[in-house]
């Protein structure tokens, strides 16, 4: 109680910002800053968490909350700032130091053991012991019924969580949360996977949870859900927090105008197309993920395909080319169907995939700049197989000329180059090959603000020669910025198709968003109405 | 980290001369090899005097000639990510199989080429079941060496199988000379200079790199994954079948035995020790020739220095511990001296 009174007569802004309730604050960031090689991820943000509110966390991709949210558990280390749990200040090292002051992530990738019952699960890394030492299983199985039960949940402790539906997977991550006394829990986009039952569940649990005065931080894209069950919103924008209001006293259109804000068209160097005959031709694609897409790219134009997390752009991008299953339909590129399933074939034909990460199938970390660009076009510098040495340096160096990749040499491994110049090696990889459509996801992810405004020179200029481009990110800016159509993605569909001077923000985040069905669908159109409204008033 | 490009303070400025040029020299992989290599010849000079004698370098070169090939074979595959287990089962298998035909049709061609008919085949079946199949091929070709060897266990009933004609030029592949040259030497040193030229020339070679260093990436670069990875078993068992019949000719006998003792684990522990990362993707041909070398010279000189089989293998063991603790540290000292070289 003393503390309390102290921290409340120290600061009497964040007494004012606590209103009536007047509790202390579970979570209290000050200042926080963190950057990464070229990027300042996270510049003097303030951050605070009440026992029992819901604190939604909105802003575009990129904005900074997963920095955020992997500094309060402990996966980074703050490079500025100060950071209090119960009025505690503390400095997390690894997530066990976030664990043990009671805190819970639940990630949008869960981490559960397949293999493992629910209740092994719900224990994991601290199961009831007997005196003996021994894993006391009854009791085990006894808790972790108590635990479900609490949450109004009625699953099998026995199960093994391979076997539950990924709701139920996410209420077991929330279930070991409460089985760990969490005060603090967040939630990383927690509905991007759910049924709308399934996320009505989910509301009525974070209820409860809010009643016995935990804090939760929810973090989603999907405003309709915000305005359902947060009391307060926090926007960042570019690293750097813009506000933090109570959810009532803010409209959906002041929200989206917090996260944008920002001078687009110099930042996007749109150039007027020059659209000429259809080169790629999609009719009826079904494959892993993505269902009946039919759509057009001609020569010299950039078609951007917009969708939430989860929604499928990327994987479509990839059954295109080959690199995931495709079930049925036809790819056609300048009339020549290209075979599914088989990436040698779509690049023999003409068809490029920048997939969405560097990491895991773009780059090949441990090998120099010259080799990662000519991956793909080494035949052209082969003789039977001989590599024309000579030829494919010159044609490497011109491209980090070119592109302005910073690299100390082309024999430099690629894994130390920055995101934004390991990205412009991949692009520099495809440019290198005569190609008629290059599909690029998500290029511009996790990279800075320089590099996002050269590549973003780059597909105007690609296009400008004839190629044809189809975009797909998760951004509505970048997308607004440099298409000259687009494609909206919500659950592996394609939902709207807009024209350049058709598209807004609004337009584009409604297609995508709306829920699949029944009441819920109406309650989210009804927020796109209001959001439109707002824009137009 | 962040302050080092573009600052007024040059971090290099800050950092002791000797540290620099120890990092510098860390970065040549071959050369910190090379010297490792003489520590070790150096060493036995000193303390054996019949280490001093030059006839002992042809013999170092003909005994390990086996281990030599094999470990070619072995560079490749674990470039690219994979691993065959089957080698030392496949020098019995070879050696048995060609001498058992010598005595058949009493012609020495055909058993010769019999015999190493084996590799091909076998690699084969390891490709088509990593490849096709996706089997993990730790797994199979580990199968696949108990398979061989019992299958040559119930064929010879463990007994040696001896060369019935005695032909004597066969006997030359292992003992023969070519000048100051053992044959198995020489031929040990084409394959690695053909298989150098084809790592760092070629496109198959550049794209084994792709393979090992990110499997993903390569296939959506349009590499032919599986064609490559299947080859790469093809030539691995071929080589391996090469090893087995220079060692046949030895003794002029397909032994049961051959390579029981560990040879295939002793061929990735030398590729290892010259740097080869089990990982795949990293890793230079010549490196992991003088990883061999490095423990064929151990194992021989401590045999010239009469020391029991026993402690040879302490020693060996110990000696490899240290260089994977040696390759640990400078790749480390590489990578922190980035920012002051």
């Amino acid at each position: 109680m003393m503390a309390e009174t102290t921290t409340n007569a120290t600061s009497p802004q964040t007494r004012a910002e606590l209103g009536a309730n007047g509790a202390r604050p579970l979570l209290e960031m000050r200042g926080i800053r963190k950057v990464f090689p070229g990027v300042v991820a996270l510049d003097d943000v303030d951050f605070d968490l009440l026992p029992g509110e819901v604190h939604a966390l909105v802003g575009e991709n990129g904005a900074g909350k997963s920095t955020l949210i992997k500094i309060i558990a402990g996966l980074y280390r703050r490079d500025g700032g100060t950071m209090r749990v119960d009025g505690e200040e503390v400095d997390f090292r690894s997530p066990a130091d976030s664990i043990a002051r009671r805190i819970k992530v639940v990630y949008q990738e869960l981490d559960l053991v397949p293999g493992l019952s629910v209740a092994e699960n719900v224990f994991l890394g601290g199961y009831p012991k007997t005196p003996r030492g021994l894993v006391d299983w009854p009791a085990l199985r006894q808790q972790t019924v108590e635990v479900l039960s609490h949450l109004g949940l009625n699953i099998d402790p026995d199960r093994p969580v391979g076997e539950l539906r990924v709701a139920e997977q996410q209420l077991v991550e929330i279930a070991r949360a409460i089985s760990r006394q969490a005060q603090i829990l967040i939630m990383d986009e927690p509905t991007s996977a759910l049924s709308p039952a399934e996320v009505e569940f989910l509301f009525g649990v974070i209820e409860r949870l809010r009643q016995r005065g935990v804090g939760i931080i929810y973090v989603s894209h999907k405003l309709d859900e915000i305005y359902r069950i947060a009391d307060r919103v926090t926007v960042f924008r570019d690293g750097k927090r813009v506000v933090t209001k109570a959810i009532k006293e803010t409209t959906p259109h002041d929200l989206v105008a917090w996260m944008v804000g920002r001078e687009l068209s110099e930042f996007f160097p749109k150039t007027p197309p020059q659209i000429g005959r259809p080169l790629l031709e999609v009719r009826n694609v079904s494959g892993s993920g993505v269902h009946d897409v039919s759509f057009t790219v001609h020569e010299g134009e950039v078609v951007g395909v917009f969708g939430l997390m989860g929604a499928g752009i990327n994987t479509m991008g990839r059954v295109l080319f080959g690199a995931s299953e495709r079930t049925s339909g036809s790819v056609q590129l300048d009339g020549v169907e290209i075979s599914p399933g088989s990436p040698a074939d779509a690049i023999r034909k003409g068809l490029g995939l920048l997939t969405e990460s560097r990491k895991d199938d773009g780059l090949v970390l441990p090998l120099p700049v010259k080799t990662n660009m000519t991956l793909a076009s080494l035949s052209r510098f082969a003789d039977f197989g001989w590599i024309r040495s000579r030829k494919e340096t010159r044609a490497a160096s011109d491209y980090v000329k070119r592109l302005a990749i910073k690299t100390p040499s082309l024999r430099q491994p690629v894994r130390f180059l920055s995101g934004g110049n390991q990205q412009k090696v991949l692009m520099a990889r495809w440019m290198l090959l005569d190609l008629k459509v290059l599909i690029l996801c998500e290029p511009t992810r996790g990279i800075d603000v320089g590099s996002k405004a050269e590549i973003y020179r780059l597909i105007d200029a690609m296009a400008h020669r004839g190629l044809g481009i189809l975009f797909m990110s998760t951004e509505v800016p970048e997308i607004l910025g440099i298409s000259d159509r687009i494609l909206v993605m919500r659950e592996g569909r394609i939902t709207a198709e807009f024209t350049r001077a058709e598209a807004t923000h609004e337009r584009l985040i409604a297609a995508a968003a709306v829920a699949t069905n029944g009441d819920h669908a109406a309650a989210s159109t009804h927020q796109g109405a209001a959001s439109a409204a707002g824009a137009r008033g | 980290m962040a302050v080092a490009q573009g600052a007024d303070v040059r971090l290099s400025d800050t950092v002791p001369g000797w540290k620099r040029r120890l990092a510098r020299a860390a970065r040549y992989e071959d050369l910190s090899l090379v010297l490792f290599f003489a520590l070790v010849v150096g060493f036995f000079l000193i303390f054996e005097p019949s280490a001093r004698e030059p006839r002992i370098y042809p013999d170092l070169l003909r005994d390990t000639s086996p281990h030599l090939l094999t470990g070619i074979g072995m560079t490749l595959l674990l470039l690219a990510g994979q691993l065959d287990l089957s080698v030392g089962a496949m020098l019995a298998l070879t050696g048995v199989v060609t001498v058992d035909v010598f005595n058949r049709t009493d012609n020495m061609w055909l058993g010769i080429i019999a015999g190493l008919l084996t590799g091909p085949i076998v690699g084969a079946i390891h490709g088509y079941l990593v490849t096709v199949q996706g089997m993990d091929s730790l797994m199979t070709t580990l199968g696949s060496m108990f398979t061989i060897r019992g299958l040559v266990y119930v064929y010879t009933d463990k007994a040696p199988i001896t060369d019935e004609n005695g032909f004597k030029s066969f006997n030359k592949l292992w003992n023969g000379d070519i000048g100051p040259l053992p044959v198995p030497g020489v031929i040990a040193i084409v394959l690695i200079a053909l298989a150098y030229i084809l790592l760092t020339r070629t496109e198959f070679g550049r794209n084994i790199y792709a393979i090992g260093g990110n499997k993903q990436a390569a296939r959506v670069s349009g590499i032919p994954v599986r064609r490559i990875t299947f080859t790469l078993f093809v030539i691995s068992g071929t080589l391996a079948a090469l090893s087995g019949l220079l060692i046949a000719s030895q003794t002029s006998t397909g032994y049961f035995d051959a390579g029981v003792q560990g040879f295939e684990l002793i061929v990735i522990a030398s590729v290892v020790l010259g740097g080869v990362s089990l990982a795949g993707g990293e890793g230079r041909l010549i490196s992991a020739m003088i990883g061999v070398l490095i423990l064929g010279m151990t194992g021989k000189g401590l045999r010239l220095m009469n020391v029991h089989t026993t402690q040879q293998l302490v020693v060996t063991g110990v000696l490899m511990l240290m260089a994977v603790y040696y390759h640990r540290m400078r790749k480390q000292l590489v990578l922190r001296s980035r920012d002051w070289t």
